[in-house]
């Protein structure tokens, strides 16, 4: 199973998420800014990134897109305090592969996890112009 | 001018064809045509077979792109095959592997041949055959390499790890050039697709233009031959046509000339014999004229006269030779000579023929009128003078003189007003008619006894000097004393050749010294005496002509009639002038007594055209005009009132105005309007009532009216109607209502905004701990614990919920959610709520009246939230209600506004004053459990529905809420 990568600017949310992921028997890093989520992602070993909506300096939507430039193919799940439906939906357009607000049910969350680890993503379709 | 412009045109074509003959012309033409024709089927053949490339171009970029499509595609495909392999060493992966391996590599290749006409594309594909190649090779190793994967770690050894990382980076250049290669071909295709637009527009151009050229070129050949052979044509026509009318010209001539010749010789064979006639005529001519009683003359054609006939000769007692030239004018009177020789000269300069009369000294020395016509004679067609003859017409001038005496005589005394004035012009006009010098005017006195000159008259001044001193004021003669005195007394004329050998003229000396030589006296008479005499003398003796005496009598009698008729009007004209004089008097008179009249009269206009206007005014004024007695009872009212109200005038005179008489009003209002107007008048609105029985409101001012004594007699007032006035009042005041419910509103929005910035922020530094609680206390409680901690953790665990809704409701609030609508049937819905709070309310002793409507139709909202809405107004009811009391909902559709009001009302506590205005403010609450944003929440919901709220109460009474949905426009 390949690793889980955490980006929460709480340090006690990071150690709770990080708790609950080992729990399950998941492989997982907790970091608390966009740039060492970056570096991370560049290094290809991770299946998925559970991501904070809001975080110090570049926000989770920037960071979302930014992820998605290096690796297309990475599922990411958004975490957010907010739970308002127009930050849903930026997320869902920018990539992000679901959504769960802040407090959440952990066995929700673990059921969230595997079942996105388990797709398999499809890259798009060049469009060729119409002559 | 179209012929010669034709003709110039035609001139223009032969010229034309003599130097490009038509049938040279023809053929250059058609050879020019298909020399065109054949360069721009060149040119448009060339510009298809470009275009034909130009699209084989882009079908080419278009399967270069293609194929890059397939390989990227494979190239993903690939390692996760191999890894299929690798992890569950499954054969099929590796065929599969194999496969696209094969596949790839072919499709490279197939790449190479499709961009080998493009070397910078073609370099790309060779590095990524390269890189490609490089992966492979290193996948295969990988593959070969057994002891990569340990099941048991479930981790790769390094080898594997680095070949990974190896392709990885390799993949990612792959990815590169395959996008370069891509956009490369794309901007290769756009460039040729636009290429192909371009070729293509300017090959249709060219077709354009190919075809109307062709069609100009025909069409102008086809026109200028057509013109050149009708030209041609023409001009020969011409031709023949011209030669034909010369031959005819030449033969015309010839037969002219003969013509000619035979006339002259006829002609001077006929002259010849004319002349000789003529002589013999002229002989002819002149016997004749010699035997005839008329005067005869003729001219040569230089005014010379050179014959008088015989009678002309004897006439004047000349002979010809002294008549001859112009000697024979020297007869004519001098008078009348300057008229003759003006006559005679026009009419010889012109040629016409000429009549003149004029007197001719005859034989005997007298002047005898002649009438004398002359009339142009030609010898041939050549003027040879004039030939004229003379008649004898005295005896017509003499009978034209008397009758113009008559004439003048009775032309003077018809313009004569008075005997004075008649007898001037009567003395002057008789001397002048019979060519006398001098004439006297005599008067008898009133008793007829002597006869006295009263007027004077001759063309010379002095003799009427003279005159006047030979016959002073003193002189007059009695009947038969000397020449006047004798026609006095006998009433006869009398004539005397040489007045110096008639011894009747008494004052002879005077006369004689002076050379009058004839007198003449002619009587005048009333019909019984002689009443005047006229006198007349002449320098010359001249004998006593009878008839001309006869003449003057008869014109002596007429004067005398009209002398006795004037002064029978003068006596007249007296007694007029008297009765004038009276009658002046008595107009003067009259004059006065009636100028006194009009005076009083116009004073009397004055003040009814005053009156007129002022009743005009009245009756044009678009207020309601009504005068009244003390009493109210109607004298007048206008038309504007009769039409306002509907009562007119013949039916309510005499009786209580209407305005007063209605009986909705009030006897009370009547009296203090009526005594106000008695004091002072009075002003005010009130409303009126028309005679249907209609009302409105107006404006009413009254007042008195005092008549000439200053005694007040009747009573007047003016009544506007004020409706519009009152509408626009009532408009202004909904539209403030309406403007300080929107700023209410806008408050509230600001503040609501507000605080969505301040909980937004908030809920995020709040949920962060809340979601560590919650899952930390998840985590715990999968532990094993006893019972007493797991109910503390399960109080942790629902406290972060309670937490966690209080933060939703806050965000819902600052920021609500959209609704979501359905068709909802709000009788069932208001129903449910109260069935699920029945139980509740019993136990506290709570009766619930419930007036809703069954069938009613369906509202388009959201349900959800607005049972929540109901839910929150009813418990706050119940909860005010500890002590029991009635809850009463009830629901009136209102099908007119279009809305449906729902009122829900109790007889709880009631909410103090001072709190109405704050209980939709967030956490605003009197309860000690309470999060105080229900009433908020539930009046931002309404609002979403377009709905309105209003909320009464008072403490010990209860509180009544009243909710209006609109029944439309529920999905904006």
């Amino acid at each position: 199973m390949k690793k889980i990568l955490i980006v929460d600017d709480n340090e006690f949310l990071r150690f709770t998420l990080t708790e609950l992921l080992e729990d399950s028997g998941m492989d997982c890093l907790a970091v608390g800014d966009g740039i060492a989520a970056l570096s991370e992602v560049s290094k290809g070993l991770y299946g998925l990134v559970i991501l904070d909506l809001r975080l110090p300096g570049m926000n989770g939507l920037e960071l979302l897109k930014k992820i998605k430039e290096i690796n297309i193919l990475i599922p990411v799940i958004m975490l957010s305090a907010y739970g308002d439906v127009k930050s849903v939906v930026e997320a869902i357009k920018g990539g992000a592969f679901d959504f769960i607000t802040k407090p959440f049910d952990n066995d929700a969350m673990i059921r969230l996890i595997k079942s996105t680890l388990d797709l398999k993503l499809v890259k798009k379709i060049v469009v060729i112009p119409e002559i | 001018m179209t012929s010669q412009s034709k003709n110039k045109f035609t001139e223009r074509f032969i010229r034309l064809d003599r130097n490009l003959p038509l049938e040279k012309f023809i053929p250059v033409a058609f050879l020019v045509f298909l020399l065109c024709i054949i360069i721009l089927t060149i040119i448009t053949f060339r510009n298809i077979d470009q275009h034909k490339t130009d699209l084989e171009k882009i079908d080419h970029s278009n399967k270069v792109l293609a194929q890059l499509e397939i390989v990227n595609y494979r190239l993903i495909e690939i390692p996760f095959n191999k890894r299929g392999y690798t992890i569950t060493g499954d054969k099929t992966h590796l065929l599969k592997f194999d496969s696209l391996v094969i596949k790839v590599k072919a499709d490279i290749e197939k790449l190479k041949s499709l961009t080998s006409d493009n070397p910078s594309q073609h370099n790309l594909v060779f590095s990524l055959d390269t890189l490609l190649s490089e992966n492979i090779s290193v996948l295969n190793n990988a593959i070969s390499d057994t002891s990569v994967y340990d099941i048991n770690t479930g981790k790769f050894s390094q080898n594997q790890t680095d070949a990974i990382k190896f392709i990885s980076a390799n993949l990612t250049e792959i990815n590169e050039i395959t996008d370069n290669l891509s956009l490369n071909e794309h901007s290769l295709l756009k460039n040729r697709i636009e290429e192909a637009a371009h070729i293509n527009s300017v090959t249709q151009l060219f077709i354009i233009f190919a075809g109307i050229f062709s069609f100009t070129v025909i069409g102008l050949s086809l026109f200028i031959s057509s013109n050149l052979i009708k030209n041609k044509n023409e001009s020969e026509n011409l031709l023949k046509k011209s030669y034909g009318e010369l031959e005819n010209r030449v033969s015309e001539r010839t037969s002219d000339l003969k013509e000619t010749n035979e006339k002259l010789q006829f002609e001077s064979l006929v002259r010849i014999k004319a002349e000789h006639t003529i002589r013999e005529s002229e002989q002819r001519f002149r016997e004749m004229a010699d035997s005839s009683s008329v005067l005869v003359w003729i001219t040569d054609k230089d005014k010379q006269f050179t014959y008088f006939n015989k009678a002309s000769l004897d006439f004047t007692g000349r002979t010809l030779e002294m008549e001859s030239g112009k000697g024979w004018t020297e007869g004519i009177h001098p008078d009348d000579l300057n008229e003759y020789k003006k006559v005679f000269k026009n009419s010889f300069d012109k040629k016409i023929p000429f009549e003149i009369e004029y007197r001719l000294r005859s034989i005997n020395e007298e002047y005898l009128w002649l009438l004398d016509k002359g009339i142009p004679r030609y010898k041939g067609s050549e003027f040879a003078g004039y030939t004229g003859s003379c008649i004898d017409i005295n005896e017509r001038k003499k009978n034209e003189r008397f009758l113009k005496i008559q004439y003048d005589i009775s032309k003077t005394l018809a313009e004569s007003d008075s005997i004075k004035e008649a007898s001037g012009n009567l003395l002057k006009n008789i001397c002048r008619d019979i060519g006398w010098d001098f004439g006297i005017f005599w008067f008898a006195d009133e008793k007829n006894e002597y006869i006295k000159p009263d007027y004077f008259w001759s063309e010379d001044e002095e003799d009427i000097n003279l005159f006047s001193e030979l016959y002073n004021d003193s002189m007059k003669f009695s009947k038969g004393m000397g020449f006047t005195g004798t026609i006095f007394k006998e009433g006869k004329s009398m004539w005397t050749k040489d007045v110096s050998t008639d011894t009747s003229f008494l004052k002879i000396e005077g006369l004689s010294k002076k050379g009058w030589n004839s007198g003449l006296g002619i009587p005048i008479s009333n019909g019984k005496e002689t009443i005047a005499i006229i006198e007349c003398f002449n320098k010359k003796n001249i004998e006593e002509k009878q008839d001309l005496i006869d003449v003057l009598e008869s014109a002596g009698r007429q004067i005398g009639i009209f002398i006795e008729r004037k002064k029978a009007e003068e006596k007249l004209k007296i007694l007029y002038l008297e009765m004038e004089e009276k009658v002046k008097e008595r107009t003067a008179e009259l004059a006065q007594a009636l100028s006194k009249l009009i005076q009083e009269g116009e004073q009397k206009e004055i003040v009814q055209n005053k009156l007129k206007l002022f009743s005009h005014a009245v009756k044009s004024i678009k207020d309601s005009v009504f005068i009244t007695d003390l009493e109210n009872n109607t004298i007048f009212v206008n038309e504007a009132f009769e039409l306002t109200y509907g009562y007119y005038l013949n039916e309510i005179s005499g009786k209580e105005i209407p305005l007063f008489s209605d009986k909705n009003i009030s006897p009370v209002l009547r009296t203090y309007i009526n005594e106000k107007t008695m004091k002072s008048g009075w002003r005010g609105e009130m409303t009126t009532y028309k005679k249907d029985g209609t009302s409105f409101p107006s404006y009413l001012s009254t007042s008195y009216i005092r008549d000439e004594n200053g005694k007040v007699n009747s009573l007047v007032g003016i009544c506007q109607d004020i409706t519009e006035i009152k509408n626009v009042e009532e408009e202004l005041r909904k539209t403030n209502e309406i403007l300080i419910e929107t700023q209410n509103e806008l408050i509230y929005n600001e503040k609501l905004a507000a605080l969505g910035r301040f909980s937004s922020g908030v809920a995020h530094e709040i949920r962060n701990p809340l979601a560590n609680i919650s899952s930390l206390s998840q985590l715990i409680a999968k532990t094993v614990l006893d019972e007493k901690n797991k109910r503390r953790l399960n109080y942790i665990i629902s406290n972060v919920e309670i937490a966690n809704k209080i933060i939703k409701n806050l965000l819902n609030f600052a920021t609500p959610e959209s609704l979501e609508f359905s068709n909802v049937n709000l009788s069932d819905m208001l129903n449910g709520v109260l069935d699920g709070v029945e139980a509740r309310c019993k136990s506290s002793n709570i009766k619930i009246e419930r007036e809703i409507p069954e069938d009613m139709a369906l509202l388009n909202l959201d349900k959800l939230k607005l049972e929540n809405v109901f839910m929150n107004f009813i418990a706050n009811s119940i909860e005010s209600m500890n002590s029991g009391g009635t809850l009463k909902v009830k629901v009136i559709e209102d099908k007119y506004k279009n809305e449906v009001s729902i009122n829900i009302a109790d007889t709880g506590i009631g909410i103090p004053e001072g709190n109405l205005d704050k209980i939709l403010e967030p956490f605003f609450t009197t309860k000690d459990d309470g999060v105080g944003l229900g009433m908020g929440l539930s009046y931002q919901t309404i609002k979403l529905h377009k709905g309105k709220f209003n909320i009464k109460s008072a403490v010990g009474t209860g509180t009544e809420i009243n909710v209006k949905l609109p029944i439309k426009n529920r999905t904006e």
